[in-house]
């Protein structure tokens, strides 16, 4: 990230903040999407962690840690508004009848599908970890320091978070596997 | 081993599926917000990474501790030179006409607090010192009184924003283009109590409570865009009615044709003795 433009929206220059929003807004907002598996509530989210950003920037010392620290207000934001929208919007996933005609691509889908119905049981702070770590691609240590929690819990975090997913793949596996031998 | 690498694709697959492109509506929002929303200065301590040496924090700390015992030590030194100064200098500080009654004014001022100023000046950004003061921006030109304890947050041409402590506990006083109850009346998210009748700077007003639903998605600045006067000048100024997890106290005034209003906002289920402060203080505002 750009320090002299953190700096500049840091002493209210809402020009040079204006660019930033414009820098880190997809990075923030596809946290957000993957944390609450919710585009609309995400949306809502981005919006509030922006204004956060905003209203926060004088107390940030270090510019060069930006990205780091709107992390946090993202994740936080994710915690302060999931609560209120226990009703997660269903997924309706349109399939390509045409094209959706090989076993892969049936396998793909429903792989996914079991994905996103494990993701969605975890706790947020497992996913906020899984997401900063796997998407965002930072390592452990940056993760933890981002989110201010110890190494140990986001190794812990991530962890469990990895469990739940491998076993909701290997159930579909399996019943894929059923499936065929049934079919075969 | 091919069982991880299947994993590793599936979920890969699955954790970049959709877009991250953030809609234009939620980006406008927010740059819309950010022209009224005043940034937070000097109110806390910055904040810093966990990275720091805790040599260096143990350091900070002695220091901390080191200073207060030294001032501590000082203030409580009877003979000290300390005291009979303050004391004179307490006595001999500016006193304009329009201090309020000694009653409401605290014994201790804050040692950061801007003394009121003079009524031609503006009204300082910061800690407000107890005391008296006339809007110069914002109009109608609007006096007030506050004791020690509120903060000025900013004062632009169409409100003016002061919190007590923390953003939790703010008033603003504001100009309208219309009556925000005729938007909040018809809409869900918002949850409408107690209206009454009630009179500011003698002037009569109506006066009712609002409560954000608790399911509600509305996001608290952006419907109300329209309704801030500077909006129909070609700005693009917002007032914020009520947010999520507070509760607001809405007071609307005819000041001359004008619509005034004042907002009390506080956590919800408050029990501290903001509600009674916030009484005096709207008792005080006179519109000149």
């Amino acid at each position: 990230m750009d320090r002299d433009l953190v700096e500049r929206a840091r002493s209210g220059d809402q020009s040079a903040f204006a660019e930033l929003v414009h820098q880190t807004s997809d990075t923030l907002f596809g946290i957000a999407r993957r944390i609450l598996r919710d585009p609309s509530l995400a949306e809502d989210v981005l919006q509030n962690a922006l204004v956060t950003i905003w209203r926060k920037l004088p107390h940030l010392r270090e510019p060069e840690r930006f990205d780091a620290w709107a992390y946090r207000i993202v994740v936080h934001a994710c915690y302060a508004d999931a609560p209120r929208n226990r009703v997660w919007a269903s997924t309706v996933r349109v399939l390509p009848v045409d094209r959706v005609n090989t076993t892969d691509e049936i396998e793909s889908f429903s792989d996914r599908d079991e994905l996103e119905r494990a993701f969605r049981l975890l706790p947020l702070d497992q996913r906020a970890v899984f997401v900063l770590h796997h998407h965002v691609g930072l390592p452990l240590v940056a993760v933890a320091e981002s989110l201010g929690i110890p190494d140990g819990t986001a190794r812990s975090r991530l962890h469990y978070a990895t469990r739940a997913l491998r076993s909701a793949f290997e159930a579909s596996k399996a019943r894929d596997d059923l499936r065929e031998g049934r079919l075969a | 081993m091919n069982n991880d690498r299947a994993f590793e694709r599936a979920t890969r697959d699955w954790l970049e599926a959709g877009s991250d492109r953030t809609p234009y509506a939620t980006i406008d929002a927010v740059l819309l917000a950010v022209r009224t929303t005043p940034q937070e200065r000097d109110l806390r301590i910055p904040w810093r990474t966990p990275t720091m040496p805790k040599s260096l924090r143990l350091a900070a700390m002695l220091a901390i501790v080191a200073i207060v015992g030294i001032g501590a030590s000082m203030l409580l030194r009877p003979s000290s030179s300390v005291g009979p100064a303050a004391t004179s200098s307490q006595s001999a500080g500016p006193s304009p006409t329009s201090i309020p009654s000694p009653t409401t004014v605290p014994s201790a001022t804050p040692l950061s607090s801007v003394a009121p100023s003079a009524d031609t000046a503006r009204i300082p950004h910061g800690p407000l010192a107890a005391g008296s003061y006339t809007t110069t921006v914002f109009t109608p030109p609007t006096s007030f009184t506050v004791p020690a304890g509120w903060i000025n947050s900013s004062e632009t041409s169409d409100r003016i924003t002061l919190y007590f402590t923390d953003t939790a506990h703010q008033v603003s006083i504001a100009r309208v283009i219309g009556d925000p109850l005729v938007y909040a009346r018809p809409n869900p998210d918002y949850a409408i109590a107690n209206p009454s009748a009630t009179t500011v700077a003698g002037l009569p007003g109506e006066q009712t409570t609002f409560v954000l639903s608790a399911t509600a998605a509305v996001k608290s600045f952006y419907p109300l865009s329209s309704l801030a006067d500077s909006a129909k000048q070609g700005g693009d100024a917002t007032l914020e009615l009520v947010k999520h997890g507070t509760e607001a106290r809405l007071i609307t005034v005819d000041v001359a044709g004008t619509v005034v209003v004042i907002l009390i906002q506080r956590p919800i289920g408050d029990t501290t003795d903001f509600d009674a402060m916030v009484q005096v203080l709207v008792e005080s505002i006179v519109f000149n």
